[in-house]
């Protein structure tokens, strides 16, 4: 079976358009700080075009952010890969240390930057909290136990692995010469068998290793788990895709529910809340007061 | 990764063994909440209302520590309620405008109300549910396979497998039980059938997604509970130095 022929699960695909959604109010967030950078005080109107911008535009892939994010990722090895949610909250970051950074200088003090600050702020925990319980907790569990299962099976002698995994599923390489660059099945499995070159280079005959990607990226793969086992004369390689794919879709919709729930609530509740505190409403429609008191 | 697992061994090992709580607990706790802060916004300062905050939520909490399912309902129902009641008695002792400090309080214990619902239907009805059938059926493959196959998958695998002659009356339903045992069963020619029982992956299943539910509802009010103290502390700051809150 190729790569290609991972087609996304309904959860994983609803998954991904929950996920847009939720960037797109994180959106709303970095470019309320933008304009937060500029002028001290949030002008009511801006929300309009910021609002529209960031749920019907897309916004991140107009900009020629990929080099950053590659500069800024290639400092840790923890992300082997971006996306755009990491782009976002990295961005959300830097957007949280400026305005706090503008409210150190009193004359560029203001109640708006230091709130958006903190909302800014309170979206990268809330993303952080989230991934680290469901995608690296619940998920990485679920992954952990199918990679462990297939270390049952890879250990297998003798036995015919092609038919076993055809029965339950799986993808299978059992053969009988050391893995090499050059040979067909390199190229035809090389997602999975250049983990073993890159982060086992001295694999000993007979011991195996496990590896797992949570991504749905097909051309990485999607997420899968995979068994690597070198044997006496060649290796085995086992890898798990289908059964993971719908543990894969469930967790990615929880996550993005949350994510959508938690940051609408932060950014239009801190929009709410920088309303009412200005002193009536003809103040909140204006484009804020000129001194600087509310 | 070691300060990750670190943290699951301490923090979510405790929180497991003190099981789920029951939603009804957490929806009571919401409408106590929401009926004594509509009293306040009628008597507001009184310090006697707020007293009476404090002595409720001291015994809701100390219900919740007497019930089986524990430490979460300690924590939310007790640390919550008596940071919250503490922090208005602290702060209400120097009047606060009539509606800051009930309008701060409510919307507080309403986020949290409704996380103490969202999060467990969410991760619980949604999440586990169909990942529980999802295993299920995995497990169902795997019971309608040749017996060579099926036998060597039981052994490999830790399965308790076995193959009998099926009730007349019919294939009892596939399911996982309450000690998170799944038992499959399938239909074989002959009047035979299989029988599968996983004892690991659904107790691994119930207990990764309840850890996650705890863990985040805990998160949540514990957050809320801080952010309302801190912002009725930032009403009283800014009303000592003369503003107007």
């Amino acid at each position: 079976m190729s790569l290609s022929d991972a087609a996304p699960s309904l959860h994983t695909v609803v998954a991904d358009f929950l996920g847009n959604i939720s960037e797109s109010v994180m959106t709303v967030a970095v470019l309320v700080a933008v304009v937060l950078m500029v002028r001290r005080y949030l002008p009511v109107k801006s929300l309009i075009p910021i609002a529209l911008v960031a749920y019907f535009v897309d916004f991140w892939r107009w900009l020629p952010v990929d080099p950053l994010l590659r500069f800024i990722l290639s400092f840790s090895a923890r992300f082997p890969k971006a996306n755009t949610g990491l782009l976002i909250c990295i961005v959300l970051g830097f957007c949280a240390i400026i305005l706090w950074g503008l409210c150190c200088y009193r004359p560029w003090r203001s109640r708006d930057r230091f709130v958006w600050g903190l909302v800014c702020a309170a979206l990268v925990t809330t993303t952080i909290f989230f991934h680290l319980v469901t995608i690296h907790g619940v998920m990485r569990i679920s992954f952990m136990q199918a990679e462990q299962r297939l270390g049952q099976l890879v250990r297998l002698p003798d036995y015919d692995l092609a038919g076993l995994c055809a029965a339950i599923d799986l993808e299978c390489v059992d053969a009988s010469q050391p893995l090499q660059t050059s040979d067909k099945i390199y190229h035809q499995y090389q997602v999975f068998l250049e983990p073993r070159l890159t982060r086992r280079p001295t694999l000993p005959p007979g011991q195996q290793f496990g590896f797992s990607w949570r991504n749905p990226d097909p051309t990485a793969g999607g997420p899968y788990v995979a068994r690597y086992q070198e044997t006496a004369k060649g290796y085995r390689l086992m890898v798990d895709r289908r059964s993971l794919g719908l543990v894969f879709g469930t967790q990615s919709v929880i996550f993005s529910v949350q994510m959508i729930l938690a940051h609408h609530f932060w950014v239009w509740g801190g929009i709410i809340l920088l309303l009412v505190h200005r002193r009536g409403w003809r103040l909140v429609w204006s484009k804020g007061p000129k001194n600087g008191v509310l | 990764m070691a300060f990750y697992d670190y943290f699951l061994a301490l923090i979510l090992d405790p929180v497991m063994a003190g099981r789920n709580l029951a939603i009804v607990q957490s929806v009571t706790l919401w409408l106590l909440w929401a009926v004594l802060i509509a009293v306040l916004v009628v008597q507001t300062n009184k310090k006697i209302w707020y007293l009476l905050i404090l002595a409720v939520t001291v015994v809701v909490g100390v219900i919740g520590f007497a019930a089986p399912r524990g430490l979460e309902t300690i924590l939310t129902l007790t640390g919550g309620g008596l940071l919250i009641a503490g922090a208005m008695l602290f702060i209400g002792t120097r009047r606060l405008p009539v509606a800051v400090t009930p309008i701060i309080t409510s919307f507080a214990a309403m986020i949290i109300g409704a996380s103490m619902i969202i999060l467990p239907v969410l991760t619980l009805q949604y999440g586990f549910e169909t990942n529980k059938k999802h295993y299920l059926d995995r497990l169902t493959q795997i019971a309608a396979l040749d017996q060579e196959r099926f036998f060597l998958l039981c052994k490999q695998w830790h399965f308790s497998c076995g193959q009998q002659a099926a009730p007349a009356a019919g294939l009892p339903e596939s399911s996982m039980s309450s000690d998170g045992r799944m038992v499959v069963y399938h239909s074989m020619p002959d009047h035979q059938m299989r029988v599968v029982i996983d004892r690991q992956s659904g107790r691994l299943l119930r207990d990764s997604f309840q850890m996650a539910t705890e863990i985040q509802r805990l998160a949540v009010a514990l957050v809320w509970v801080l952010l309302a103290i801190v912002a009725m502390a930032g009403h009283r700051w800014r009303m000592r130095r003369g503003c107007k809150v």
